[in-house]
C-alpha cells in the first residue's frame, strides 16, 4: 500500500523495494557477518543494492552467464562484466552472479551470487544513457574483485535459487505499481481530451476517443486485480509459476499501448524534447513512450514471458535448445 | 502502372545513396543519436539541384516531377539525412507557381530553385491542429499580417516563411472575399522566433508577427483558382514527401533489426530461428512493403490527375499518408523490440530513427486527419 502510494505521487521508490527483498535473502541465506554489518544499515535506509545478472552475453539466456568467481583461501577473486544493471552507480552494494564451478554440467549449477560495494578496488561502474535521455542502466567491469567468504550470500553453487527469486521479484515488484500509475496518466489524458479539440469538436466526444479511454480503463483495472491476487499469493507463501510473468507483459504492453494512445492525441505537442516550455502534461506523455520500449525488454523480454506462461502455467511442451535438429 | 523506376529515378536513387555514401554514413547517424550536430547537408543539396526539384526548368529548376522526389526522400529517409528543408522547398514552391502571379514567380522561384533563399510554411496554430479551417491569423484591409504559428520547421534557416493567413477584410475595406485564405511571404526579420525543441532534433519554431506591413508582390492567393485547394494540394505534396522519407526510415529500421537476429545469438541459436521474432520481423517487411506501394501508387495517381486537384490524387495520398503515419511507426516499435537492450541506448541509431518516424508521420496531416479525411470520401453518410 505504503509502494502504491509513493508511485501515485511518482516518487522513485525502486530501491525500496528492493531493500525489503534483500532484506529478506539475507535473513534467510546470509552469514552472521553479512547480517551483522548490513542489515542496521538496510533498516536505516543507508545502503541500497543492484543486482548484477545480465552480461553482454547472456541476455534472455542468463544462464551463459561468464563472469567468474575462483576460490583463493579464504575470499573468492571475481572477475567479468555486467551490464544493463538498473542503478548500480546510484547504489552501494551489487548482489552479483558468477559462476563458481565451470566444470557443473548443468548450466544453473555451478552459479553463486555474492555481495560486492560499489567501492571495492576494482569495480568500475558507467552509465548507459537511454534512449529517454536519461541514466537508468549501467555496466559493471569486475577485474580481481576480492570478496571475503561471509559476503556470499547463500552457499556456494547455489546461486540459481536466488536468481530465480531475484528475476520472480523483479516480476512483480518492478510492475505492481504500473496499474496506479497507468490510472493516473489516464486520468490525466481524460482532462487533455476535455479540454482540447480538433475540427471545433472536443476530443472527449469522439466516439473512437471515448472508446479506446474505457478500454484503457477497464484493462488497467484488469490489471490491478491481477497483481493484487499475485500479491496475495505471494504474501501467503503459494508458488507463483507463472503469475508474475503474466502481470508484467500485459503490464508493460498496456503501458506502451496507452503512451502511443497519449501521443496520438497530443499530435504535434507529443514529441517536444523534455523541458521545453511548449510540452503538455508536464512530458508525462512522452516520458512513459520512450522509457516503455525498454520495459518490454528489461526483466525478461515480453516473448521470454509469454514462454514462462506457456509452459510453466499452462504446461505446454518447450522447444528444443538449440534446435538441433532443424536442418541447415 | 509501371513498377521499374524511370531512368531519372533510378539515377536519382543513385545519387542520394553515393551522397550518403560520401556526406551521411554511419558516423552522423550516431552524432545525431547522441544529440549532436553532424554536417550540414544544404551546401550539397543545393549542388546536386535538389533545392529546386519540382521547380520549372524556366525559374532554374530540374523540373521533376513527385515520382523523383518521392524516389529521392525514401533514399534520404533510409540513411536519415534530415530532408525537411527539401519538403519544405517543395511545398513552398507549390504555393509560389499556383498562387504567384506571373511576377511573383519571377521574384521568388529562382532564388528557392537556387537553394539560396530557403522557405518554409507556417500554417499550424497554437492549438496544434493542421486545419485551413477557423485561423487566427489576420491579413487585415491595410496589407498587414498578424499572427503566431507553432512548429514552423526551419524557420531559423529560412530566407522567408509562408505564412497562412485569412483576409479580414478586402484591400478597401469591404468584407472578406469568399477566397479568404491569402499566403504573405514573411520577411524572418519582421518576426519572433522562438524554438520549440523537438524529440527527433528536427528544428521547430514557434514564429509571431504583428502587423507587419506587406507589399502587394509579398500576398499570394486570391487571383484565379480557389486559394485553398491549392494550399491543400501543396500541404498534400508535403505529406506525400513524408511519408515517402517515413518509409526510407522504417526500411532502415528493418535492415538493422534483421542483420542483428541474424547474428545475435542466446540459447545457442541466432535470435532469428525464433518463431516469434520471425513472425514479427515478417508483419515489419509487409508494413514496408505496403506503404511503399501506396507512396509509389498516390504519385502515379497525382500524376495522371495533373489537373484535378481534389478527387482521387487527395484520396491515394490520404491512405499512403494515414497508412505509413501508423505502419512506419510500428515498424520503429516492433524494431525496438527486436532489438532488445542494446536498441533502448541512446548511442544506437535506432530511437533516432523511430523519432524520425514520429516527425514524419505528424507534418501535413497525421493519421487521424487523413483518416477522418478518408472517411468522408468513402461516402459514409
Amino acid at each position: 500500500m505504503l509502494l502504491e502510494e509513493l508511485a501515485l505521487a511518482g516518487m522513485p521508490f525502486g530501491p525500496l523495494v528492493s531493500s525489503d527483498q534483500v532484506a529478506d535473502a539475507f535473513i534467510d541465506h546470509g552469514s552472521d557477518r553479512l547480517k551483522r554489518e548490513l542489515l542496521p544499515r538496510v533498516a536505516r535506509g543507508e545502503i541500497i543494492f543492484w543486482q548484477g545478472f545480465s552480461e553482454p552475453e547472456a541476455g534472455s539466456d542468463l544462464l551463459a552467464l561468464k563472469t567468474r568467481a575462483e576460490r583463493r583461501g579464504d575470499r573468492y577473486v571475481v572477475n567479468g562484466h555486467k551490464i544493463w544493471s538498473s542503478h548500480a552507480g546510484i547504489a552501494h552494494y551489487g548482489l552479483i552472479l558468477a559462476r563458481t564451478d565451470p566444470a557443473a554440467v548443468r548450466r544453473h549449477h555451478g552459479i553463486s551470487m555474492f555481495v560486492i560495494p560499489n567501492t571495492a578496488p576494482g569495480m568500475d561502474i558507467r552509465p548507459i544513457r537511454s534512449m529517454a535521455g536519461d541514466v537508468y542502466h549501467f555496466e559493471v567491469f569486475i577485474d580481481e574483485v576480492e570478496v571475503e567468504r561471509d559476503y556470499l550470500l547463500g552457499g556456494e553453487n547455489e546461486g540459481f535459487i536466488q536468481m530465480l527469486k531475484g528475476l520472480d521479484s523483479d516480476r512483480f515488484w518492478g510492475r505492481f505499481y504500473k496499474p496506479p500509475t497507468l490510472k493516473r496518466l489516464l486520468g490525466d489524458l481524460v482532462d487533455f481530451a476535455n479540454h482540447h479539440s480538433r475540427g471545433g469538436r472536443p476530443l472527449a466526444r469522439d466516439a473512437e476517443i471515448r472508446r479506446a479511454f474505457a478500454r484503457f480503463a477497464t484493462e488497467i483495472e484488469a490489471l490491478r486485480q491481477m497483481f493484487w491476487r499475485t500479491g496475495w499469493m505471494l504474501r501467503e507463501g503459494h508458488s507463483t509459476p507463472y503469475e508474475t510473468a503474466l502481470g508484467k507483459v500485459y503490464a508493460d504492453e498496456t503501458g506502451q499501448r496507452l503512451a502511443a494512445f497519449g501521443m496520438e492525441l497530443l499530435g504535434l505537442y507529443g514529441p517536444l524534447a523534455a523541458g521545453s516550455r511548449w510540452e503538455r502534461l508536464e512530458g508525462k506523455i512522452r516520458h512513459l513512450y520512450l522509457t516503455s520500449m525498454g520495459q518490454t525488454i528489461a526483466g525478461g523480454t515480453s516473448e521470454v514471458q509469454r514462454t514462462t506462461v506457456a509452459t510453466r502455467g499452462l504446461g505446454l511442451p518447450r522447444a528444443g535448445r538449440g534446435a538441433r535438429t532443424r536442418l541447415r | 502502372m509501371d513498377f521499374e523506376l524511370s531512368e531519372s529515378q533510378a539515377l536519382l536513387e543513385a545519387s542520394a545513396d553515393a551522397f550518403a555514401a560520401d556526406h551521411f554514413g554511419e558516423a552522423a547517424l550516431l552524432t545525431l543519436a547522441v544529440g549532436g550536430e553532424p554536417p550540414d547537408p544544404w551546401p550539397q543539396f543545393r549542388a546536386l539541384g535538389w533545392s529546386g526539384l519540382r521547380i520549372a526548368e524556366t525559374y532554374g529548376g530540374s523540373g521533376a516531377g513527385m515520382g523523383d522526389a518521392v524516389v529521392l526522400l525514401e533514399r534520404l529517409g533510409y540513411s536519415a539525412v534530415p530532408s525537411t528543408l527539401v519538403v519544405s522547398g517543395l511545398v513552398a514552391a507549390e504555393l509560389v507557381a499556383t498562387l504567384g502571379d506571373t511576377s511573383q514567380r519571377e521574384r521568388w522561384l529562382p532564388a528557392l530553385a537556387a537553394g539560396s533563399a530557403p522557405m518554409t510554411l507556417a500554417w499550424v496554430e497554437a492549438g496544434g491542429e493542421q486545419s485551413l479551417e477557423a485561423l487566427e491569423a489576420v491579413l487585415d484591409g491595410a496589407g498587414r499580417a498578424s499572427g503566431e504559428k507553432r512548429f514552423v520547421p526551419d524557420a531559423d534557416r529560412c530566407t522567408q516563411i509562408l505564412a497562412v493567413t485569412r483576409a479580414a477584410a478586402g484591400p478597401r475595406g469591404e468584407s472578406p472575399p469568399e477566397d479568404d485564405l491569402r499566403v504573405v511571404v514573411l520577411d524572418p526579420a519582421d518576426c519572433e522566433l522562438e524554438p520549440m525543441e523537438t524529440l527527433s532534433g528536427e528544428r521547430r519554431f514557434a514564429v509571431a508577427f504583428d502587423e507587419v506591413p506587406l507589399a502587394p508582390d509579398r500576398i499570394l492567393g486570391g487571383g484565379e483558382g480557389g486559394t485553398r485547394t491549392a494550399l491543400s494540394r501543396a500541404i498534400d505534396l508535403g505529406a506525400l514527401a513524408r511519408a515517402a522519407e517515413s518509409v526510407g526510415l522504417a526500411q532502415r529500421v528493418l535492415d538493422i533489426v534483421v542483420q542483428h537476429l541474424k547474428v545475435r545469438e542466446q540459447s545457442g541459436q541466432p535470435l532469428g530461428a525464433f518463431q516469434a521474432l520471425q513472425h514479427a520481423a515478417a508483419d515489419m517487411l509487409r508494413n514496408v512493403e505496403a506503404a511503399r506501394g501506396l507512396v509509389r501508387g498516390a504519385v502515379w495517381v497525382a500524376d495522371q490527375e495533373r489537373d484535378r486537384l481534389a478527387g482521387e490524387a487527395g484520396r491515394a495520398i490520404a491512405m499512403a499518408k494515414a497508412y505509413c503515419a501508423e505502419k512506419c511507426l510500428e515498424t520503429a516499435r516492433r524494431g525496438h523490440q527486436l532489438m532488445g537492450a542494446i536498441g533502448y541506448c541512446e548511442e544506437h541509431p535506432l530511437h533516432l530513427l523511430h523519432k524520425r518516424i514520429q516527425a514524419a508521420a505528424l507534418d501535413f496531416g497525421d493519421a487521424r486527419d487523413q483518416l477522418d479525411r478518408l472517411a468522408d470520401d468513402l461516402g459514409l453518410g
